[in-house]
């Protein structure tokens, strides 16, 4: 498979052998046509190769690497990638250049490329994103009278249950269950597809201007109100994907949640189940 | 003398202040620390060593303490920015 994908502003090559499937969630994001500016290199192994450089971070399903030694290497990242509850690595993502990375996959783990973040993590996609001025938020992204509404909180909270009270009570559609990309579009900040929407499986490809963002809380009454940039920062960034290994990187990505803060509302919302939820968000929603 | 751990950078957003976790601290958790004014600035004096008696003499420059609980909070602060890893004793 040679073909060409764009995810935000992101266009990339995919090259990988025959027998590696990308999910059809992140086949959604294929293009005809396109220039790509990085280029992936997929190829499968019994094993995987030794990554390069200094180790950076560490947890059970992810080992990050830095090259450091020599100044044409300098920054090039490798992973050594896992999956939580499983010991064992299934693949080693090296960057071998600012424009392309290598990935090694174990022959023995191709099958469990169907799930969507076990495929997309091999990407390393947040990385090139937020060189992209592009952020990766925990949400339910929902289009409601051709804007978005992205409900977010830490899993389990309800998400995608105030999602669904806004389906059947409004007639509005989940675009993606569990992740957005958020980039500027035409100065205005917008919410994209991402290829990956946890348990929803909903998952478009499509990008909405944003009318704000709900953080949300488990509460026995309804309450809605707009959050100042200063209080809403610590619980966007709680749900935004930040590579705090990378100092440059995480700094860029605290600039951009201020600039989005600067022009995004940012509401909280303190929920119970049922329409009243619904009517008292929609309140302080359209009256901003 | 206590320091303020260099791994968490003071940030302003919109006039709110927050630690936030950079290089190996938390490298794995999204989560910031908001401070409130005072917070804010004894973290500021406290990037460079200081004592619990120099916090104090400098507190007492900025603020009154017409119910004499000035020296209680900065121990107790110290305390608990110790037992977080936000300041470390030299």
């Amino acid at each position: 498979m040679d073909r060409i994908f764009r995810i935000g502003n992101f266009t990339f090559r995919l090259c990988c052998s025959g027998e590696i499937t990308p999910p059809e969630n992140f086949m959604k994001f294929e293009l005809e046509m396109g220039n790509p500016e990085y280029t992936y290199h997929i190829e499968v192994s019994a094993c995987l190769p030794r990554p390069e450089g200094r180790l950076i971070a560490q947890r059970p399903d992810l080992t990050v690497f830095r090259k450091e030694d020599s100044p044409e290497g300098q920054g090039l990242e490798s992973r050594l990638i896992g999956v939580k509850g499983n010991p064992d690595f299934y693949a080693c993502y090296r960057e071998v250049s600012a424009d392309r990375a290598e990935v090694t996959l174990v022959r023995d783990r191709i099958a469990e490329l169907h799930i969507d973040p076990v495929f997309t993590s091999l990407l390393a996609l947040e990385r090139r994103q937020v060189r992209k001025d592009s952020m990766v938020l925990h949400c339910a992204y929902v289009e409601y009278q051709g804007e978005a509404i992205l409900f977010s909180a830490p899993s389990e909270t309800g998400k995608t249950t105030q999602a669904n009270l806004w389906e059947k009570y409004r007639g509005s559609r989940t675009v993606n269950g569990d992740r957005s990309l958020l980039g500027k579009i035409d100065g205005r900040w917008t919410a994209q597809g991402w290829p990956v929407c946890g348990t929803s499986e909903v998952c478009n490809n499509e990008a909405l201007p944003i009318k704000a963002v709900v953080m949300l809380s488990q509460a026995k009454e309804n309450r809605a109100e707009r959050l100042t940039p200063g209080h809403a920062f610590p619980l966007l960034y709680s749900q935004i994907t930040v590579n705090k290994w990378n100092t440059e990187d995480h700094i860029h990505t605290m600039d951009l949640i201020e600039d989005f803060l600067g022009s995004v509302p940012v509401l909280h919302l303190g929920c119970t189940i049922s329409e009243e939820a619904v009517v008292c968000l929609e309140d302080v929603l359209y009256t901003l | 003398m206590f320091k303020a751990n260099p791994n968490f950078l003071l940030r302003e957003v919109a006039g709110e202040a927050v630690l936030v976790p950079v290089g190996e601290a938390g490298i794995f958790e999204n989560s910031v620390i908001s401070l409130n004014e005072t917070c804010r600035f004894l973290w500021q004096l406290f990037q460079e060593p200081r004592t619990l008696e120099d916090v104090i003499a400098e507190a007492r420059k900025e603020y009154s303490d017409p119910d004499g609980e000035m020296e209680q909070g900065i121990y107790d602060f110290i305390r608990e920015y110790l037992k977080y890893g936000l300041l470390k004793e030299e």
